[in-house]
């Protein structure tokens, strides 16, 4: 009796020791994930920054306008003039299609609405260009 | 054989030959072994208490949340804002201040071998440095000395490569202005050390650090687009009429958020050491000026507001009229006798003196104090001018701050006045931070009744007065021109003026306040020789109106239609007549 106690009680504690230190590994391993992340999480801060900044640097009022100026000619952006702006209520209602009740299949229904076209095409020679870095 | 000796002192008994066990009759071992094991008991119950309460809470954490431990982490994610600064934006949240992290160059000059060579090589990437001052630092022999602040990463890299013992780089914040020049005066500027030194980088110095950690930032009333428009109308102003300087503010005439605050020459925030002081010089918050003729809205708004006098009433405006050693004329006169509107619309100085007059000193002081302008203005900036009024308050200084002369103050308040003056009555304090829920109440300066009517004589100066050029066809502008001689030591200089050009808009619902100021504007071929507001306060106004009033979400609308004349015509006592048939 003594003897099983005894052996269950030695092995219970090495089960302890194996644990506790398994344990404790894990959560230091862990603990150097979290620093990693910690630090990844910050640079990534930094960069978010930056960029931030560059935005911000790239789109001065000043830089647009004499961009737009400079490429007028191509993408013609221009001022609003006061008649170019409407409101929602002054657009008519686009009219009824006619629905004929005793069309077969529902699709009937939409003959008379345009069909979706096509995305139209970038015009040739427009490139995106990828931004520099300021400085 | 002999029964061991047993010191108690000593050591325990030796082990008993073969088979034999400890007396149990021997009292002594008996209480020892009594002790010992009631002392484990003891042990046992400690630890087991001990366990049962780490498994109770281990369980307790385990199975019900652990919402203290959310909020140590949510607390770590808090603290990890990087920088101890917080970012300012715009009202539409572009940013207009921010920190990056850039290197900086320091020396450990006791690892320096030679600082002469050194210096010398350090002087081949950063040619700015002074030589003897950095043969000095390297010399040193202090452990920790600054060479240069703030490094591009390209520098950083080449000091890298020259490979000098000694040297060594340390991130450090550095206070960044993306939109540069855009903003500077109402942004200020931060030392060295991101210390607010101007604007409101100096008047939220403290919430700017506190905001920082929460990852929050500062948002202000500004709107970048308007700013643009007006600084880039202003510079082509300058430029156009040979000028020194301009200022320029748009105000909203409801709320008094400031949407853009301009003032030439500025300066590049980024690099505030090198601007002059003329330059850093905020003329919409700090200069006081005598703006002339604007003045007349205030003087025309009292008179109306008082019920002494009507739109119907009038006062002789034939010739100059003499005071003492001062005669006043008109620039624009007439000779004749003309009524209230008329004196407001053709801008007569000597018809605004006899109205003020009428008045009396105390009530035009009293109105003025009441619109803000015998005070220093309020604005979330530290450079702000106080008024210079006269004193002691005689006659001839009635006279003249009818038409905006012996009173000068800021354009900001002037901007603020006209807001309250056309937005029913109400003056509420200007602000440079975006307001968050409904504007304050205010304080009433002008009946309904009276603010109505200045809209409508606003407007008739922009079509029938001296502020033409200042229309813009679908927006409904009035307006008032003022042009105001500079004051040089105790008389003024004729050839020198500044010309301002107060704008608002829509006038059916004035919704925006424009007032631009142009410093010792010259005449041209293009404006006949002219230098007055009219000729170029008014035509650049009517342009930034033009640029903003589409951003700013301002319906054009058709000037002919007749609920928009409705809203704009003028009763004058009995029976409704124009202004034009007069």
């Amino acid at each position: 009796m003594r003897r099983t106690v005894t052996i269950v009680s030695v092995a219970a504690l090495g089960i302890l020791v194996v644990g506790s230190y398994r344990l404790e590994n894990e959560v230091e391993s862990m603990h150097r994930r979290l620093a990693g992340l910690d630090a990844d999480y910050l640079q990534e801060q930094r960069n978010v920054q930056v960029l931030r900044a560059e935005w911000s640097y790239l789109n001065q009022p000043e830089r647009l306008q004499e961009l737009a100026a400079r490429h007028v000619d191509r993408v013609g952006l221009q001022p609003i003039a006061p008649g170019q702006t409407g409101r929602l209520d002054e657009l008519p209602f686009r009219p009824e299609p006619a629905i004929d009740e005793n069309a077969g299949d529902g699709w009937d229904a939409v003959a008379g609405l345009p069909r979706p076209s096509f995305k139209p095409a970038l015009p040739a020679g427009v490139v995106f260009a990828s931004t520099g870095r300021p400085q | 054989m002999m029964p061991p000796r047993y010191d108690a002192n000593l050591r325990p008994p030796p082990p008993a030959e073969t088979g034999a066990r400890p007396d149990p009759g021997t009292s002594r071992t008996a209480a020892t072994l009594r002790t010992g094991r009631s002392r484990l008991h003891c042990l046992a119950l400690v630890f087991g208490l001990a366990f049962v309460v780490i498994a109770f809470r281990l369980s307790g954490v385990m199975l019900f949340g652990g919402a203290e431990e959310m909020a140590v982490g949510a607390e770590r994610a808090r603290s990890a804002g990087i920088f101890d600064r917080a970012d300012v934006v715009d009202r539409n949240n572009n940013l207009l201040a921010t920190n990056l992290l850039s290197p900086s160059l320091y020396a450990d000059a006791r690892l320096v071998p030679d600082p002469e060579a050194a210096a010398d090589r350090v002087r081949s990437v950063l040619p700015g440095l002074d030589r003897a001052e950095l043969v000095r630092k390297l010399a040193s022999e202090r452990a920790f000395v600054w060479l240069k602040r703030n490094l591009t990463p390209g520098q950083q890299y080449e000091i890298n490569a020259l490979g000098i013992p000694g040297l060594g780089f340390q991130d450090e914040q550095r206070r960044l202005y993306p939109l540069g020049n855009l903003a500077a005066h109402a942004l200020g500027f931060v030392d060295v050390d991101s210390k607010g030194i101007a604007g409101i980088e100096v008047y939220f110095d403290d919430e700017l650090r506190r905001a920082a950690h929460g990852g929050e930032s500062l948002g202000l009333s500004l709107d970048i687009r308007v700013q643009h428009a007006v600084r880039d109308e202003l510079q082509n102003a300058v430029k156009t009429f040979r000028a020194l300087g301009a200022g320029g503010i748009v105000l909203d005439a409801r709320t008094g958020e400031v949407l853009a605050m301009v003032s030439l020459p500025d300066f590049d925030p980024n690099h505030a050491g090198d601007a002059s002081q003329l330059a850093r010089f905020n003329r919409v918050t700090l200069g006081v000026y005598e703006l002339g003729s604007v003045f007349k809205i205030f003087n025309t708004a009292m008179a109306l507001d008082s019920g002494l006098v009507g739109l119907g009433d009038g006062y002789d405006a034939s010739r100059p009229l003499r005071v003492s050693r001062f005669t006043i004329r008109d620039d624009h006169p007439k000779n004749r006798w003309l009524t209230v509107p008329e004196i407001f619309v053709y801008s007569s100085n000597i018809g605004s003196a006899k109205m003020a007059v009428d008045m009396g000193t105390q009530r035009q002081r009293a109105f003025m104090q009441r619109l803000g302008l015998l005070d220093r203005p309020t604005l979330e900036l530290p450079e702000l001018g106080a008024p210079l009024s006269p004193s002691p308050w005689r006659e001839i200084n009635t006279m003249t701050v009818a038409f905006g002369h012996g009173l000068a103050v800021t354009p900001l308040q002037v901007a603020g006045a006209a807001a309250a003056i056309v937005n029913g009555g109400v003056l509420r304090p200007a602000t440079l931070l975006k307001r968050q829920g409904p504007p304050p109440a205010g304080a009433r300066v002008v009946s309904k009744k009276t603010s109505d009517t200045m809209r409508r004589l606003l407007r008739m100066v922009v079509l029938e007065g001296t502020g033409k050029k200042a229309n813009v066809p679908g927006y409904v502008v009035g307006g008032k021109t003022g042009t105001a001689e500079k004051a040089v030591g105790r008389g003024y200089a004729s050839r020198a003026l500044i010309t301002s050009f107060v704008g608002i808009f829509p006038m059916t619902a004035p919704r925006y306040v424009v007032l631009l100021l142009l410093d010792e504007p010259k005449g041209s071929d293009a404006t006949f020789g002219y230098a007055t507001a009219g000729w170029n306060a008014a035509p650049t106004t009517a342009r930034v109106i033009a640029r903003i009033a589409p951003l700013l979400g301002v319906e054009a609308v058709d000037e002919g239609a007749p609920e928009v004349l409705e809203a704009l015509d003028i009763t004058i006592d009995k029976g409704r007549a124009r202004l034009a048939s007069f």
